[in-house]
């Protein structure tokens, strides 16, 4: 048996390096000595070790609430019982249940964005189909839903395409706006009547007045200047086709009337845009040749 | 519940056990293990027979978990009692329907050991330890005149007596006012280190004459001079991991005392209770010699039948309320888990239960090297530390979850060699070196 000499302590026979500071020791085999029958059996586990999700106090925290939940919805539904249809526990019942599951959820999935908005739209979508059952409305709980499916498919789909992807998470934000506003249209109205005639052309020269400012700022070096000049051009551009198109719907003889001043103001900007974009190039060009 | 008539032999909790059943989790197994070192080979087939008849002896530990409407409660169990190699980690998470066919102890064997783990809802360290000695003296064949006056150790031909299984904390329980108190939450170990589900223990074997010999020179008990060990290491350990002193937090283990004596009980389940001690570091730096008068003066001003009772009554009281004992057993369970934390794992920073010095009779001595006593550790307090002592020397066994850390460890049995203590060093650690 061997001592560490660092620790001080007595080493089981066998041991070849201390287990309170993993020094080695430095001794003949015979102090060393061999060990028969070790204290402890040092084989490797059988299995790998394993980290369950949930710790004790979440799981506690959990089962509160599903037991929270359960009696909540069994008191509910022995009133309704007791009462003998003079009260409706239904409505009382779904919000108990998408209460607690918005609470679970919170507590069970992952911190990840995209999961978790995913989880709570599916619990929002369930809660409203479950409440347009008992209010007997259509048009809103549709609208609800539809505005649903499109916050996940811009604001939740483009998280969880890599990197790499960016471009197709564009086209998918820019058809999933178009989508919208046409369903919007045919739900309210029940034909397409803005969408065709003003809310998609607009749309569609927006996006190509941002489509330039993209290819500007992936090929160019803008200034935080240019990136929000470029933003407010494509505003006004907006505003400008919006007043454009629906004028045109209306059959008025203007060419424009309260998008005149964006208009202005547009001209203006593209003039600036332009007018720097060449002084820059030209200062570009004399600069290299002088240097 | 399976059927009206099993309610006879339906048995219920103790009331310290009932808190295991909810809060029990893979980082949480409310495991211990006592483990008796011998110098013969073991034979597992005469183990095997021996156990079932040594098992016939405690009935109250031949019973499986089960859940009721309002309280988890035992149930017969009439699965045989098998016996398993032990070639696992100690102290690790049993599963209490599969793991151990229904019971909720294992008895497990190498080449030069028997040892029984224990979920400590069925008995605490004294209960397994009468059995562990009750089937050492069977093994051995040892007669009631070599044994003696041994209170442990039980005979199969004995009539069992009621109180053997009986909840001692309803017997003695006086009702108390005063009940709850909470304490501000404790220092904790190596929060940051890697840890996994192996457990991983160091054990060390000291001379109780070279203890007994540090003690007396400070006037205090074995287990008071080792507690004050383990909390001077956290201290120095919590200046180390902690930046700021206003960060600190105050240092407690909890020593769990076995109250049989001081109650005149003979049962066999559950019926020890922890008594906190520890020193607040942001009041300053606590040298060893003002660490043991803490130690001392917390630790003899509970351990008497008024304080005591006041914890039984604690124990006992939160089951007799209505809204508590009618709730049912689903809210129990998250509210005890939630509570476990709040009263238990985070207003201590370990825990050290000293078995004390065992006794063993006639040629048990003889054939028993040693004993060791292992408790698991949890998330919370990650090291767990244990003593028992026979045939002169005591073995100080830390258990960890912790996989590669073991600064505790260090700091505890270098303070020993310091102070001139031989200090022998075994473990189940894959060593760097080695």
């Amino acid at each position: 048996m061997a001592y560490c000499v660092k620790c001080g302590v007595k080493l089981e026979a066998g041991s070849t390096a201390c287990v309170l500071c993993n020094t080695k020791v430095l001794a003949s085999k015979e102090v060393i000595g061999k060990i028969e029958y070790p204290l402890f059996v040092k084989e490797k586990a059988k299995g790998k070790s394993f980290y369950p999700y949930f710790d004790k106090t979440r799981k506690g925290i959990i089962e509160l609430i599903i037991a929270f939940m359960v009696i909540a919805e069994v008191t509910l539904a022995i009133t309704a019982i007791a009462l003998q249809g003079a009260f409706s526990p239904w409505l009382a019942m779904l919000a108990v249940a998408a209460g607690g599951l918005y609470i679970l959820v919170g507590l069970t999935v992952k911190p990840n964005y995209p999961k978790v908005a995913s989880y709570y739209l599916i619990i929002t979508a369930l809660l409203i189909i479950g409440l347009s059952f008992f209010i007997k409305a259509s048009l809103w709980p549709q609208i609800v839903l539809l505005s649903l499916a499109f916050y996940w498919a811009v604001g939740v789909f483009p998280w969880l395409l890599s990197k790499g992807k960016r471009f197709w998470s564009f086209l998918v934000v820019s058809f999933a706006i178009a989508l919208f506003l046409v369903l919007l249209d045919a739900l309210i109205d029940n034909y397409l009547s803005w969408s065709l005639a003003i809310a998609l052309p607009t749309y569609g020269v927006i996006i190509v007045s941002l489509a330039f400012s993209a290819i500007r700022i992936r090929w160019g070096k803008p200034s935080m200047t240019d990136i929000i000049l470029s933003i407010i051009l494509s505003s006004c551009w907006g505003v400008v086709a919006g007043d454009f198109f629906h004028l045109r719907s209306i059959g008025s003889e203007h060419f424009l009337t309260w998008g005149f001043s964006p208009f202005i103001v547009a001209l203006l900007l593209l003039i600036i845009l332009l007018l720097t974009a060449t002084v820059r190039k030209v200062r570009n060009f004399f600069t290299t040749r002088l240097t | 519940m399976k059927k009206a008539s099993s309610n006879d032999e339906l048995l219920p909790l103790d009331n310290s056990a009932i808190i295991y059943p909810p809060t029990v989790a893979r980082y949480n197994a409310h495991v211990f293990r006592l483990s008796a070192r011998l110098n013969v080979d073991v034979d597992p087939v005469r183990l095997a027979n021996v156990a079932k008849r040594v098992l016939k002896r405690f009935p109250y530990f031949a019973v499986s978990l089960h859940q009721g409407f309002y309280w988890y409660y035992f149930l017969p169990n009439k699965k045989p009692l098998e016996i398993y190699k032990d070639e696992d980690y100690p102290c690790g998470y049993f599963h209490l329907k599969k793991g151990a066919n229904g019971y909720l102890f294992k008895i497990l064997y190498t080449t030069r050991s028997i040892s029984i783990e224990v979920f400590h809802a069925l008995t605490d360290g004294a209960g397994a330890l009468s059995f562990l000695k009750t089937l050492l003296a069977y093994y051995f064949e040892l007669s009631k005149k070599e044994v003696g006056e041994d209170p442990h150790i039980l005979f199969v031909k004995d009539k069992v007596a009621s109180e053997e299984g009986e909840d001692a904390f309803e017997r003695f329980y006086r009702p108390r006012s005063a009940l709850f108190a909470s304490q501000s939450e404790a220092f904790h170990l190596s929060q940051k280190s890697f840890y996994n589900d192996m457990v991983q223990a160091i054990s060390a074997r000291i001379s109780i004459e070279e203890l007994k010999r540090l003690s007396n020179n400070h006037q205090v008990t074995i287990t008071e001079y080792l507690v004050a060990l383990l909390i001077e290491a956290l201290q120095a350990l919590q200046a180390e991991q902690v930046s700021k002193e206003r960060r600190y937090r105050p240092i407690r283990v909890s020593v769990p005392i076995n109250i049989r004596r001081i109650f005149n009980s003979i049962t066999r389940r559950n019926f020890s209770l922890f008594v906190a001690v520890g020193i607040d570091p942001r009041l300053g730096y606590y040298e060893f010699g003002e660490i043991l008068e803490q130690v001392k003066y917390q630790l003899r001003g509970s351990v008497n039948e008024k304080g005591l009772g006041l914890q039984i009554a604690r124990n006992v009281a939160g089951r007799r309320i209505a809204l508590i004992r009618y709730a049912p057993n689903v809210l129990k369970k998250p509210f005890m888990k939630l509570l476990s934390d709040f009263y238990g794992d985070k207003i201590y920073s370990m825990t050290l239960s000293n078995i004390g010095n065992v006794n063993l009779p006639g040629s048990l001595k003889d054939v028993v090297e040693r004993l060791d006593f292992f408790l698991s550790p949890n998330k919370k307090n990650r090291v767990s530390c244990a003593a028992i002592g026979t045939n002169g020397y005591i073995s100080l066994n830390f258990t960890s979850l912790l996989t590669e850390d073991v600064s505790f460890e260090r700091k505890v049995l270098t303070a020993l060699v310091e102070r001139g203590v031989a200090v022998e060093v075994a473990t189940n650690r894959i060593i760097e070196g080695e």
